[in-house]
C-alpha cells in the first residue's frame, strides 16, 4: 500500500519517505527511472493501484495526464485537488492546511474554517511590530501614533499583514479579506494613510471581521472607516455653504456606488447587462444621484479631531469609526434612485437609509457575486456560475440577502470550481481558470518553503526585532493594501492583448501587472530568498554572512527565513535513501543513473506542491537536461545538491504553469 | 506585396461585454497602409491620471472690465466661480537675459519657497495677449512657451458630437461622464460613444501592420512602448506593447549577467520557456517571461551606451534627470511620481530606436495622483510642479539630441474638474485643458474661452461649474497622428468620431491646425 493519503499525515516528508520507500524497491532495476516521477504524481491521485502495475510504463507516459484523468472528488482530497483548491482559498497551500483540507474534505475544511473565531488583530500586531523597533518614546497612545517616528507606520503594518497572510490558521478569512480589500479599495498610495498605517490596520481588522459576515453591514462599517474617509475623502465633508460657493464632496458617493455596491449599469441576476430598446445599457444612477448621495456623507469626521475635515499627523483617531457633527451635514431631504429619503435624518440613520436604498437595487449580488468569483477561482465564470452564486448572494436559504459566509461557500464548492483539473490542451466550457496576483504567488512560494520570521536584526535604535516577518513593498507589481486607485490593482474587464484572447469577451484581469517589471522583480526575490534566506544555506555561509544579514536586516524588504532542508533531505532520500545530509553519492559518476532518477522525483516532488498540472512533458525535460548538466560544486555534495534545490523551485516558480490558477 | 487579412471582428472593435447593441454597427477591417520609412518621429501620450483641475493650470487671466473679453470670459468670474481655490491675478516674471532662464532669479522664485499653497496661489505668468496664463508653479512651461515649443489646447475634453447646454439632453453624449475608469477610456481609445477594445495608439498599430509582420515587428520594441503600466491606449489587434518600467531595468538576477553559472540557469530557462505550454493563459505567461528576458537583456547592454545628459542641469543645478528633492525644492514635500524617471527613459529609448533605425515609436507615460477631492491647495501644486520641470527636463534633452522637430509630446487627463470646490477640494467634471509640446508645434492657444458664469450656455445645468468642452480630443489627437504620417484615409480607422467634427465633409477640417 503506497498511496495512502487516507492517512492524517500532518507532514509531508513522511509522505515523501514512504515514497522514498516505492523508488528504492523499484531504484534497485536502475533502468526504470519513471517510477519515481509516476508515482510522486500519482499518489496525489489517490491509487490502489500496486506500484508494480505502473513500473512497466515508459517514461515518456505523461504523468499528469494520468493524475487529471485518476483525480479523485470523493473525500478526503487527492494532493492535487487540494493543493489546486488551496489556491483559491489560502495564501497557498503549506504543509499543515494541504493536510488538514485532505483530511476533513474540501466541504468539512470550509466548514471548520467558518467556524473559526475572529483572529488576533492587524492592528495590535502593527503597534507590538511598531514599538519593538521604536521602543524609545512610547509614541502609541489612544489616538494612535503621534510623532517622532524613525519609519512611516506602514512599514510595520505591512509586517504585520504579510505574517497573518503567511501564518493565520484561519486561511479561508484572510483570503476573503484580501479579496475584499480588492473591491472594497483603500491604499497606502494616499500619503496621509502611509505615515498613519494604524488606519490601515484598522481596516484590515474590518475586513476580517466582516469576511464572513454581511455584506450590508461591511457598507455600513465601510462607510464610517476613517480609513476610506480619508482615502475617498468623505471625512470633513460639508453641507453646501453658499456664502463660500462650496457644494459637498462627491468621491465617495460616487465610487460606493460604482466599484463598492452596484457598479454602473443595469445587469441581469447572471451578470450580463441588461440592455433598453434600443439595444442600450441602462445606467443604474444618474450624476443627480451621485449629487444626492453626496449630500447624505456630510458631517463624518475622525473621532478627536480637533480641525473638522483637518488631517493633522497627531490628531484624530484612525482607529474607530469616525463620528457625527450635526452642523456640517446636509439634513435636507434626498433622492436617490428614486426613493425618497426624508429630511431630518441625522447621523447613521440618513447613512443606512441610503445604503437600504443601495442594497435592495438587484445590481448588488451579481455585481460583488462575480468580482469574488473572479478574485477567487476564475476570471471568466459561465453565466450559469454568477447566477447561482448571486441566488446565494440574494438569500442564503433563510432569507437573509448578503451573507457572505454563504456566499464563498457558494463559490468555492461550486461544481464549476470543483470540476476535474483540466490539462493546459483540453478544452471544457468554462475551465476554472486565472492568472495568478503577484502577492499571491509570494505567498504560496514561502508557505511552500517553510517561511519562518527574520532572524533577530536591530532597528534605527537599535532595539532588537524579533520574531516578525519583515516584508516591506516588493518590486513584484503587487503589494497589500497599496493599489495604484480606487480602481484597485486591475480592473475586473482587463483583456489582454494575446493569442487566444482575441476574437472572444474573455478577460484575464490580473494580466494587467503582469509584466516585465513584476516579473523581473518577482524572479529577483525569489533570487534572494534561494540564496540568503534560506536556513539550509546557513552551513555554506560563513561568520561575516550573518553579520552582514543582521546590519542590513531593517533596511531590508524581503527579511524572512525560508527552510529548505526538507526538500534537501527528500532529495537525499530519493538519491540513497537517507537524509544524513551527506549526499555521498551525488557528485560521485558511478552513481549518475541514481543521480538522475533523484534529480526526477525532486522536480516531481516540488511540482506537486507548486504547480497543479506538471510542466508540459518536454519543458519538464529541458530542465531535467539542465539539472543533469555537469556538478557546479563537484567538491561540495551538500552544496551542489542545495543548488540543484534552487534552480528547480526557480525553474518552476518562474514557469508560465506557475502563474496559472487551475 | 500581398496584404495580410485579418480578422477583426466586431466584437473586437466594439468591444464591451455587454454592449449589445454594436452589433448592428458594421466596421470593415482597416486598411493596411505601408508606414513612413522615410524619417523618424516619436509621439508620447502624457496621461494625468485622477483628472487634473487644469483650470488651476491655464487659467483666464484678462480683465473683463471694459476693453477686456466681457463679462464670464475672464479673471473676475474665474475668481468668482473658484472663490477659495482661486490663483491670484498677480503677474509674474520669467526674467530672461538673452532669451535664457536665470534660474536664481528672485523674480524667478517664485515657486521656490514657501508652502506648497502659498506657491499655487500666488500669480500666473501671462501668455503674451491670449487672454490665459500659466500657474505660478510651472515656470518651465512659461518659458517652454517663450521658446515656442508649446500649445494649449483650451477647454477639451470627451465628446461625441459638439454639444452645448441646449442640446445637452438631445444630444449623444459621452458613455458614463464624471466616472474616471470609463473617460480614460474613451479617450485612450477615442471612442466617445460605445466602450471599444482597441486603443487608438493600438489601431494606428494595426494600420500600419502590412507587409513584413509590420511597423518595428522584427525589433523587441514594437512601436508602443508604455513606462510603468499597460495603457488601453495601446490595446490592439496585432501589435503587443511593451510595458517597461522606468529607468534602466534591473537584470533578472541570477539568470542574467556575467557568471557563467547564472547564463546556463539563464539559457535553460528560456529553453523551458520555448517550449512551454500552449493554452492561452500560460501562453500569455510565456510570452511575458520570454520578453522579461529578452528586453532586460537587450536594455542592460544598451542603456549605459546611451547619452551622458548629466552635463546638463535643471533649475536647482540639480543633474537633468535628477528629480529635485524637498531640500531643494522648498514645497514641504518631495515631488510625487516618477514623470521625470519616465521620460527620461522615453529619451534613452528614443535614442535607442533611432539608432536601430526605427522609423517610428509611440510613448504612453504618466502622472498621477490629480483626484484633488481634497486638500487640493496643498497637493495639486506638487503635481503641477513636477510636471513642469520634467517636461521642461524631457524638451531639454529632445533638444540636445537636436530632434525637436520629431517628437511631439501631448498630454491628456480623465476630465477637467468642478470650477466650484466642496471646501476641501474639486470634483469631477468635464472639460479642461491640455497641452502640446515640442518642435513641430505651431504655438498659440487653440480653443474657445468658455463662460464660465453658472448658466452659461458653456456649463452643464448644475451649480458646480462642470465646463462643457469646446473641442473634442480627437481634434488634436488627429492632428498630432496627421503630422505622425497617418493618412486622411485612415483616419476614420483611427478615429472614428472624427468626422463629426468635420465642416463640408473635409476630413482636415476637424482638426486643430495646431501642428507645423
Amino acid at each position: 500500500m503506497y498511496c495512502d493519503s487516507n492517512r492524517l499525515d500532518s507532514d509531508f516528508p513522511t509522505n515523501r519517505y514512504r515514497l522514498a520507500g516505492v523508488k528504492q524497491h523499484a531504484g534497485r532495476v536502475h533502468n526504470k527511472p519513471a517510477v519515481a516521477v509516476l508515482v510522486v504524481w500519482l499518489v496525489g491521485a489517490c491509487l490502489s493501484t500496486p506500484v508494480a502495475a505502473q513500473t512497466q510504463q515508459p517514461l515518456s507516459a505523461q504523468p499528469q495526464k494520468i493524475a487529471a484523468t485518476m483525480i479523485s472528488t470523493e473525500k478526503p482530497e487527492s494532493l492535487q485537488e487540494a493543493v489546486r483548491f488551496l489556491n483559491q482559498a489560502s495564501f497557498g497551500p503549506d504543509s499543515q492546511t494541504l493536510a488538514s483540507v485532505r483530511q476533513q474534505g474540501i466541504e468539512g475544511w470550509i466548514n471548520q474554517q467558518l467556524a473559526m473565531p475572529l483572529g488576533p488583530s492587524n492592528l495590535n500586531r502593527t503597534v507590538e511590530i511598531a514599538l519593538m523597533s521604536e521602543p524609545v518614546t512610547p509614541w502609541f497612545g489612544s489616538m494612535g501614533f503621534v510623532p517622532p517616528r524613525s519609519s512611516p507606520l506602514w512599514v510595520y503594518q505591512n509586517a504585520a499583514w504579510w505574517e497573518q497572510a503567511l501564518t493565520a490558521p484561519d486561511q479561508l478569512r484572510q483570503r476573503v479579506a484580501f479579496a475584499l480589500s480588492e473591491i472594497l479599495v483603500v491604499s497606502s498610495t494616499e500619503g496621509y494613510l502611509n505615515i498613519r498605517a494604524e488606519a490601515l490596520a484598522a481596516w484590515q481588522d474590518l475586513l476580517l471581521q466582516h469576511a464572513f459576515g454581511n455584506y450590508r453591514e461591511l457598507l455600513s462599517a465601510v462607510s464610517y472607516s476613517p480609513a476610506m474617509g480619508v482615502f475617498l475623502s468623505h471625512h470633513g465633508n460639508r453641507k453646501a455653504d453658499p456664502k463660500k460657493q462650496t457644494s459637498p464632496d462627491e468621491n465617495y458617493a460616487r465610487e460606493l456606488m460604482q466599484l463598492f455596491a452596484i457598479g454602473l449599469y443595469q445587469v441581469n441576476p447572471d451578470g450580463s447587462t441588461r440592455l433598453d430598446s434600443k439595444g442600450q445599457p441602462v445606467p443604474v444612477y444618474t450624476q443627480q444621484d451621485v449629487m444626492e448621495l453626496a449630500r447624505v456623507f456630510t458631517g463624518w469626521d475622525m473621532v478627536g479631531n480637533l480641525y473638522y475635515g483637518g488631517k493633522g499627523l497627531n490628531v484624530g483617531n484612525l482607529m474607530t469609526p469616525m463620528e457625527f457633527t450635526e452642523k456640517f451635514h446636509d439634513t435636507d431631504s434626498k433622492t436617490l434612485l428614486g426613493k425618497t429619503i426624508p429630511a431630518g435624518l441625522k447621523g447613521k440613520d440618513d447613512v443606512e437609509a441610503a445604503l437600504d436604498i443601495l442594497f435592495a437595487r438587484p445590481e448588488v449580488a451579481p455585481f460583488v457575486s462575480r468580482q469574488l468569483i473572479q478574485r477567487l477561482v476564475t476570471s471568466n465564470p459561465s453565466a450559469a456560475y454568477v447566477k447561482r452564486v448571486s441566488a446565494v448572494f440574494d438569500n442564503n436559504g433563510k432569507g437573509i440577502k448578503g451573507d457572505l459566509a454563504a456566499v464563498v461557500k457558494a463559490i468555492l464548492l461550486d461544481p464549476e470550481a470543483r470540476q476535474p483539473v483540466m490539462n493546459p490542451d483540453t478544452s471544457a466550457a468554462n475551465p476554472p481558470l486565472k492568472l495568478r496576483e503577484p502577492i499571491l504567488a509570494m505567498s504560496h512560494l514561502l508557505r511552500t518553503l517553510n517561511v519562518q520570521p527574520a532572524a533577530p536584526f536591530n532597528s534605527r535604535q537599535n532595539s532588537q526585532i524579533h520574531d516578525v516577518y519583515w516584508i516591506k513593498r516588493l518590486p513584484i507589481g503587487q503589494n497589500p493594501l497599496n493599489s495604484p486607485s480606487v480602481f484597485n490593482f486591475f480592473e475586473p474587464d482587463f483583456q489582454p492583448v494575446a493569442e487566444g484572447f482575441r476574437d472572444t469577451d474573455d478577460v484575464a484581469p490580473e494580466a494587467a501587472i503582469l509584466d516585465v517589471q513584476s516579473l523581473s522583480g518577482f524572479n529577483n526575490r525569489i533570487d534572494l530568498l534561494l540564496n540568503s534566506r534560506d536556513k539550509a544555506r546557513l552551513p555554506f555561509q560563513n561568520a561575516q554572512f550573518a553579520e552582514q544579514l543582521q546590519r542590513n536586516g531593517f533596511n531590508s524588504d524581503l527579511n524572512v527565513q525560508i527552510d529548505t532542508s526538507p526538500i534537501a533531505q527528500r532529495f537525499e532520500q530519493y538519491l540513497e535513501q537517507d537524509s544524513n545530509g551527506d549526499f555521498a553519492t551525488l557528485n560521485n559518476p558511478a552513481f549518475s543513473l541514481q543521480r538522475q532518477e533523484a534529480i526526477s522525483a525532486l522536480l516531481d516532488d516540488l511540482q506537486s506542491r507548486l504547480l497543479v498540472v506538471p510542466l508540459a512533458p518536454k519543458a519538464r525535460q529541458v530542465v531535467l537536461d539542465y539539472l543533469n548538466g555537469p556538478a557546479v560544486y563537484p567538491k561540495n555534495a551538500p552544496m551542489e545538491a542545495n543548488r540543484l534545490v534552487r534552480d528547480s523551485i526557480r525553474l518552476l516558480v518562474m514557469s508560465p504553469e506557475y502563474w496559472v490558477q487551475r | 506585396m500581398k496584404t495580410p487579412d485579418i480578422k477583426v471582428s466586431r466584437r473586437d472593435l466594439l468591444k464591451l461585454m455587454a454592449l449589445g447593441s454594436v452589433s448592428q454597427m458594421s466596421f470593415a477591417a482597416p486598411q493596411k497602409t505601408p508606414w513612413p520609412k522615410d524619417d523618424y518621429k516619436a509621439l508620447v501620450c502624457l496621461f494625468l491620471y485622477g483628472g487634473n483641475d487644469s483650470w488651476n493650470l491655464l487659467i483666464p487671466a484678462a480683465d473683463e472690465q471694459g476693453a477686456g473679453p466681457g463679462v464670464g470670459f475672464g479673471y473676475q468670474t474665474y475668481q468668482q466661480r473658484r472663490a477659495e481655490l482661486a490663483v491670484a491675478a498677480e503677474r509674474l516674471s520669467l526674467n530672461l537675459q538673452n532669451g535664457q532662464p536665470q534660474w536664481s532669479s528672485p523674480d524667478y522664485n517664485a515657486y521656490k519657497s514657501g508652502s506648497a499653497a502659498e506657491s499655487y496661489f500666488k500669480g500666473l505668468y501671462e501668455l503674451d495677449n491670449t487672454g490665459w496664463g500659466i500657474n505660478g508653479c510651472a515656470p518651465e512651461l512659461a518659458l517652454l512657451w517663450q521658446q515656442q515649443q508649446l500649445a494649449w489646447v483650451a477647454n477639451t475634453g470627451t465628446l461625441v458630437e459638439p454639444v452645448t447646454r441646449e442640446t445637452l439632453a438631445s444630444a449623444r453624449l459621452p458613455y458614463f461622464l464624471y466616472a474616471h475608469n470609463h473617460q480614460q477610456r474613451v479617450l485612450t481609445t477615442a471612442n466617445a460613444e460605445r466602450m471599444v477594445r482597441y486603443g487608438w495608439a493600438g489601431r494606428l498599430a494595426d494600420v500600419w501592420m502590412s507587409g513584413q509582420g509590420g511597423i518595428n515587428a522584427a525589433h523587441p520594441f514594437g512601436l508602443n512602448i508604455s513606462m510603468g503600466n499597460n495603457s488601453p491606449i495601446f490595446a490592439s489587434h496585432q501589435a503587443q506593447e511593451l510595458v517597461l518600467p522606468p529607468g534602466k531595468p534591473p537584470l533578472v538576477v541570477g539568470m542574467q549577467g556575467d557568471n557563467k553559472m547564472h547564463q546556463a540557469l539563464g539559457d535553460a530557462y528560456q529553453q523551458m520557456l520555448a517550449v512551454s505550454g500552449s493554452d492561452r493563459f500560460r501562453g500569455y505567461m510565456q510570452s511575458q517571461q520570454q520578453r522579461m528576458m529578452n528586453i532586460t537583456s537587450m536594455l542592460n547592454e544598451r542603456w549605459p551606451q546611451t547619452r551622458d545628459y548629466s552635463k546638463i542641469t535643471g533649475p536647482y543645478d540639480e543633474k537633468l534627470f535628477d528629480l529635485p528633492d524637498n531640500r531643494l525644492v522648498g514645497l514641504g514635500e518631495n515631488l510625487p511620481g516618477n514623470l521625470t524617471a519616465q521620460l527620461e527613459s522615453v529619451a534613452r529609448l528614443i535614442e535607442i530606436g533611432r539608432s536601430d533605425g526605427l522609423s517610428r515609436q509611440i510613448f504612453f507615460v504618466t502622472l498621477g495622483g490629480f483626484d484633488t477631492h481634497a486638500v487640493q491647495a496643498d497637493k495639486h501644486p506638487l503635481l503641477l510642479r513636477h510636471l513642469s520641470l520634467a517636461l521642461w527636463k524631457f524638451q531639454t534633452a529632445i533638444n540636445s539630441m537636436g530632434i525637436e522637430k520629431q517628437v511631439t509630446l501631448f498630454t491628456q487627463s480623465d476630465f477637467g474638474r468642478t470650477l466650484q470646490n466642496n471646501g476641501s477640494g474639486t470634483d469631477h467634471a468635464w472639460g479642461g485643458h491640455q497641452l502640446v509640446m515640442g518642435g513641430a508645434v505651431k504655438r498659440g492657444v487653440y480653443g474657445n474661452m468658455p463662460d464660465l458664469r453658472e448658466n452659461s450656455p458653456n456649463m452643464v445645468a448644475d451649480q458646480r461649474g462642470r465646463v462643457i468642452p469646446g473641442l473634442a480630443a480627437e481634434q488634436t489627437s488627429a492632428a498630432i497622428a496627421s503630422w505622425f504620417g497617418l493618412q486622411d484615409t485612415d483616419m476614420g480607422t483611427v478615429f472614428p468620431g472624427l468626422r463629426r467634427f468635420a465642416k463640408d465633409g473635409n476630413i482636415r477640417s476637424a482638426w486643430l491646425p495646431i501642428m507645423a
